[in-house]
């Protein structure tokens, strides 16, 4: 018997995509390794790198695989099938049916399809279940995985390709593929580090595998000395300008400063080949640690006297925000009824990627960062103030994250030093785990007491919020502040007083965005207010819908809504929803055994549209060169939201000229900002880039303003009537090779908060109602949430499809945040313990769009949906106190919460 | 991850001698264990031996009074496979419930029971049903396998050939699903042959599978109400973020009337 040879003049040959090949394996762990970095073949995407998202599935002898968990060499001899495969007609169609049916953003796509040809090659006609089942090993982030069991139906039944409405017709209002639908769809979406070069090496961070510790650096160069691939160590000492992720003096730093603040806390860099990195742990390197008691808990670190996270401040009280209106004492001696109580909500991760990106010196000089960040401009300038360098000598080229979402901001960071130090083009190592440091929405805990008269009238409201912030304050966002201006919810209370803190403890530092603050806030409130509903003897339906704030109304802030405010008639919308939930509730609660309960919840949200108090401009520019290339410039990036189709329905429409006609990049120039533009603002601005550069080609063509305008090649025609102009844009002047230029500028009217927290912090706001309909097995305290009626006011629906996805996608994440997300601190390469249900346990969703025209909107659009989250969880949890009595206090409230309290009552 | 050397075993024998020659060789089976713990850094063998390539270690086949399935056999295999669905059908409806279809493709018995996660299923069953874990050097039964949380009684170079279950006259498997990862929050496996009956217990226990031994005493008869008066300890059961010990406890009495009463082809 012959000795096998080992991996190191390893030749695989496979048969891969219908040809046959012979590639080189030495330096590939896994499958994935091989087809995406040996072959090229990027197509298959990388999520967790654990088995956990799905979305790497590929066929292995026509069986289903994840490629992140198969062997390189197991690939030798077998047919590979990836998403690069063209010419199979069953992934061709399902190709085209997910493309109409607007299945995904381009980061499970691949594994979604892949595993869809799986299926319908064994079950040529799948039942839903089915389908739902096969799909139900993916964990979709952006509501894809939903509608791809459309699609898949859809292919299986031979049904009708769906038409999209005749070109032609207005874009706005139109619910037209995403406008990188089709390559999504080839897997050719550019996420993570896709793009980059072969020889890259490869940064990974030091972290601090401590709560907290003190570290001291060893002797680094025998350190590197001993560890061949390791390229170099970096520290603090390179950092030649500031050592800051934030603009805010006291705000995190790259590398820890002084002593690591919590797990995971990065103190230095390492860069060098990509195998000897991955052998590290990410507490590996040339310091020692010595473990202090960390401080976690945040009612223990706002006290007096105990010791500062941040030694350069008194005390752990990082912000504070107050809302004051009326007299909140006498309010609620005028109420009749009063309920009060304390909530607490858990630390959750909410995603499931690991960390990736990529940065390169390119010719010119400028130092690009590929990376998914959250406001890229403001990205820019702190890197070029870390690396002392003009803001000019820095670019972020934008891609898009696996699952959207943005990079922690210590990822573009850590990328664009390295790059700095070694000149050499450089990638990310991170293990799984150590991405779920850097998404997390912290604990917090809530105190509400609402009053009521006799006729139902809310009369006071009063919380008190502390929210852990982690180790370090999160950068451009504020959860405690956006707590404190929603709590009240969006019902007209005469007096309202909310106090909240944010504070600084030895955890993770919050992640921003996804809500954060108001859905902890809408928890509070809304369970409270069904319990005073029930007090009083009112309809829970009836008891908002009296209290519910529309037009004319004032705001807790003292602003009162000139305008598309839809809440009145988004509750309308649900009315039927209501009754009719409630009466199948009861009579199956009459007819059936005691084992299985129903119930019916009803929540409202509001979100304010835009950052805090976001004043300034927000720009977007339009250009059409003289080669005939019509491009948009912003500063907005695609999370998966299609925020960008959408923006480019609305310039098609005031251009007047086709989608397709639009490219999309980031602008260069755009000054920074702390968060990415709101989608009323941006859509706002780009409305006036369109304008403005319709008006500059008419003045031009000297037509008048029903002219239609159209493009060919360099050719620009405008037509009005009989009269016909062309422009060959290659014969005009132009600088920089731009004809045609078109600028929007919007400033949101908005206004500074006084000491009361009175002002008007939002130019716009959107509304939204739920219904949950869920079942609770009383004998295991297991949920099921049966369906979800959302109706909500986006002003507009630009994109109506692409709405309801969005909602979609919110409500199920909402679904996670009620019933299942909590992550440990302490455990972070808990992949276990990130949840958010999978296509299988996702609800029925019923969506009701409303759209009350919010006129600084563009076409009165003001939102995509998103802030539909907000609503779900209070929704799921009174609709399961309504099956229960059990009154949620401990969010989420997990089987076995809900049966420990089920016990407590019957007891 | 980096690139590890990768071996690729002919013969049982072969692949045990490398396990002694090789340092820091690990054996590899469907990956599906090992590889996200080599990501995350808590192994970092330098060769693996792959199994796959060792025919006679994959296949299910009738013998005797049991069913003997090879430890490379994916539990997508038991799931279908006719022999098991005839003979031990609740062990077919086990493997199907691991897991997702990509997993089930890949991950094996072998793999299962070497690794004996604190939530896997196969463990449960190997308990109930007294199966037997035949490797390499020996036989051991499954009360003496599994000694710990991802501990065995397997020694240095010892390989997990194949699992022999003896064929009960009655089986039943009932399992939580954690929504998360599809392990089992808590797993009941309920076996039945002449006039005795073992309960083993997954997911639950804070050092790993385990008997339930009051269970298997409670049953006067083999039915649910047999186990009604019965509750567990949380003494000893495991508390996490998922859930904590007194659900958990409570789950296995529940899920252990829900096994039985599937072993009798009836819902509970
Ligand atoms: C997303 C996901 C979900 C999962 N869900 C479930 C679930 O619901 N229930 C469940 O039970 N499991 C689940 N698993 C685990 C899965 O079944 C694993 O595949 C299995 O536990 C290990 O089998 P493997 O063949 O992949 O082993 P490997 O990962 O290859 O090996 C595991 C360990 O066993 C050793 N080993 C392997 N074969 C042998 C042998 N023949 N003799 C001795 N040692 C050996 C290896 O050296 C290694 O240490 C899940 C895994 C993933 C990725
Ligand atoms: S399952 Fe392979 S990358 Fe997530
Ligand atoms: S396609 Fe699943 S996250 Fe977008």
């Amino acid at each position: 018997m012959s000795e096998p040879a080992p991996a190191a003049d390893a030749k695989i040959r496979m048969r891969l995509n219908g040809r046959e090949i012979a590639a080189d394996g030495s330096r590939a762990a896994t499958l994935a390794d091989l087809l995406r970095e040996t072959c090229g073949l990027t197509g298959t995407k990388i999520g967790c790198e654990t088995g956990d998202c799905g979305a790497c599935v590929i066929l292995v002898d026509g069986r289903q695989a994840l490629a992140c968990l198969t062997p390189a060499l197991r690939a030798d001899g077998r047919e590979i099938t990836t998403i690069e495969q063209r010419d199979d007609p069953l992934l061709e169609r399902l190709r085209r049916a997910f493309a109409d049916h607007g299945a995904g953003c381009g980061f499970c796509a691949p594994g979604l399809l892949i595993s869809s040809l799986d299926l319908l090659r064994r079950a040529p006609k799948p039942s839903r279940r089915r389908i739902a089942e096969a799909l139900g090993g993916i964990r979709c982030g952006c509501g894809g995985a939903l509608k791809a069991i459309d699609a898949v139906e859809a292919v299986a039944n031979g049904g009708a390709e769906k038409q999209s409405a005749p070109a032609g017709a207005l874009n706005v209002g139109r619910s037209m593929q995403r406008i990188d639908a089709q390559r999504a769809m080839e897997g050719a979406t550019a996420l993570g580090d896709d793009g980059a070069p072969h020889d890259c090496l490869f940064v990974r961070a030091i972290r601090c595998p401590f709560p907290r510790a003190a570290f001291a650096a060893q002797d680094i160069e025998a350190w590197r000395a001993t560890h061949p691939g390791v390229a170099a160590v970096i520290t603090a000492a390179d950092i030649a300008g500031v050592n800051l992720l934030a603009g805010e003096p006291h705000a995190r730093p790259l590398f820890a400063q002084g002593e690591a603040r919590f797990r995971g806390d990065i103190v230095a860099a390492i860069v060098g080949e990509r195998d000897a990195l991955a052998r590290l742990s990410p507490d590996d390197g040339p310091f020692d640690w010595t473990p202090l008691p960390p401080l976690t808990d945040a009612a223990r670190a706002a006290d007096d006297g105990v010791r500062a996270i941040d030694p350069r401040r008194s005390g752990n009280v990082a912000m504070r925000a107050h809302l004051r209106r009326g007299h909140v004492a006498a309010g609620h001696a005028q109420g009749s009824l009063t309920v009060e109580g304390e909530f607490e909500t858990s630390a959750a991760a909410f995603a499931a990627v690991s960390e990736k990106g990529w940065a390169e010196w390119g010719g010119d000089g400028v130092l690009s960062v590929h990376v998914g960040a959250r406001a890229y401009a403001a990205c820019r300038d702190r890197i070029a103030a870390m690396l002392a360098v003009p803001a000019h000598a820095v670019r972020i080229v934008p891609t898009q994250r696996a699952g959207g979402g943005a990079c922690d901001p210590a990822t573009p960071a850590l990328l664009a030093l390295a790059c700095a130090v070694t000149k050499r083009p450089v990638r990310l190592c991170c293990a799984p785990s150590e991405s779920v440091a850097a998404a997390m929405r912290r604990p917090a805990r809530i105190n509400a007491r609402v009053s009521a008269a006799a006729d139902g009238r809310l009369v006071a409201f009063e919380m008190r919020g502390d929210f852990n912030a982690g180790a370090y304050l999160p950068d451009g966002a504020d959860p405690a502040g956006l707590a404190a201006l929603h709590a009240a919810g969006p019902y007209a209370i005469a007096h309202v007083r909310c106090r909240t803190r944010a504070i600084l403890t030895n955890e993770p530092p919050a992640a921003a965005g996804g809500a954060a603050g108001r859905i902890e806030a809408a928890i509070a409130a809304e369970t409270l207010l069904d319990e005073l509903a029930e007090r009083i003897g009112m309809d829970r339906w009836a008891f908002r819908r009296l209290n519910a704030i529309g037009h004319g109304d004032m705001t807790p802030t003292g602003q009162t809504l000139a305008a598309s405010a839809g809440l009145p008639q988004c509750l309308d919308a649900l009315k039927l929803d209501w009754e009719q939930a409630m009466w199948e509730a009861q009579m199956q609660n009459a007819t059936h055994a005691e084992r299985y309960r129903r119930g019916v919840g009803v929540a409202c949200l509001w979100s304010g549209c835009g950052a805090l108090s976001e004043s300034g401009e927000r720009r977007a520019r339009l250009t059409l060169d003289r080669d005939g290339r019509l491009v948009f410039r912003s500063d907005v990036q695609d999370f998966g939201d299609g925020a960008l189709t959408a923006l480019v329905q609305i310039m098609a429409d005031e251009l007047g000229m086709p989608t397709s006609a639009f490219e999309c990049e980031t602008d260069d120039d755009t000054p920074a900002r702390d968060a990415p533009p709101h989608f009323f603002v941006a859509g706002r601005a780009a409305m006036l880039a369109a304008r403005d550069m319709r008006r500059k080609i008419l003045r031009l063509a000297n037509m008048g303003s029903r002219a239609r305008l159209s493009l060919k090649g360099r050719e620009l025609q405008a037509q009005e009537g009989e009269t016909r102009r062309s422009i060959d844009l290659g014969a005009m002047t132009h600088e920089k090779g731009v004809v045609f230029s078109g600028d929007g500028v919007f400033s949101p009217a908005v206004s500074a908060l006084d000491w009361d927290g009175q002002g008007a912090p939002f130019a716009a706001y959107s509304f939204g109602a739920q219904i949950a309909e869920v079942e609770v097995d009383m004998l295991l305290g297991r949920v099921k949430v049966l369906h979800v009626a959302a109706a909500q006011d986006v002003g507009r629906a630009v994109n109506p499809q692409l709405t309801e996805d969005r909602i979609r996608a919110a409500v199920t994440q909402g679904v996670g945040v009620a019933l299942m997300q909590e992550t440990d601190p302490g455990h972070l390469d808990a992949a276990r313990g990130r949840i958010a249900p999978g296509v299988a346990e996702a609800p029925r969703v019923t969506v009701r769009l409303i759209e009350d025209r919010e006129p600084d909107g563009a076409f009165g659009a003001k939102s995509l949906g998103g802030s539909a989250i907000i609503a779900t969880a209070p929704a799921i949890l009174n609709a399961i106190r309504h099956a229960t009595g059990v009154a949620a206090r401990k969010i989420p409230l997990r089987p076995d919460r809900l049966w420990e309290a089920m016990r407590l009552r019957g007891a | 991850m980096y690139a590890f050397d990768y071996i690729k075993a002919t013969s049982l024998d072969q692949a045990a001698k490398l396990l002694s020659e090789k340092e820091e060789a690990k054996l590899l089976a469907g990956g599906h264990t090992l590889l996200p713990t080599m990501k995350q850094r808590l192994a970092a063998p330098g060769v693996l031996v792959d199994l796959s390539g060792v025919s006679d270690l994959r296949g299910i086949a009738r013998e005797g009074d049991a069913v003997v399935i090879g430890a490379m056999t994916p539990h997508g295999e038991v799931a279908t496979s006719a022999v098991v669905r005839a003979a031990i059908p609740s062990l077919a409806e086990l493997a199907s419930v691991i897991g997702d279809p990509a997993v089930r493709h890949r991950g094996t018995i072998g793999g299962s029971v070497a690794n004996n996660d604190p939530a896997a299923d196969y463990p449960a069953a190997c308990l109930a049903l007294g199966a037997t874990i035949v490797t390499n050097k020996r036989s051991v039964a499954a009360d003496d396998f599994f000694t710990g949380l991802f501990e065995t009684a397997l020694e240095d170079g010892e390989i997990v050939a194949k699992v022999s279950f003896p064929i009960p006259d009655k089986m039943g498997y009932a399992k939580f699903r954690n929504p998360a990862s599809r392990y089992a929050l808590v797993g009941v496996c309920v076996a039945q042959k002449g006039s005795t009956a073992r309960v083993a217990v997954t997911g639950a226990g804070s050092n790993g599978v385990f008997r339930w031994k009051e269970a298997e005493a409670a049953f006067a008869t083999f039915d649910p109400a047999s186990l009604e008066k019965l509750t567990m300890s949380p003494a000893g059961i495991n508390g996490d973020i998922h859930a904590d010990a007194e659900y958990r406890a409570h789950l296995i009495g529940v899920m252990a009337r829900r096994a039985t009463a599937k072993a009798l082809g009836k819902r509970l």
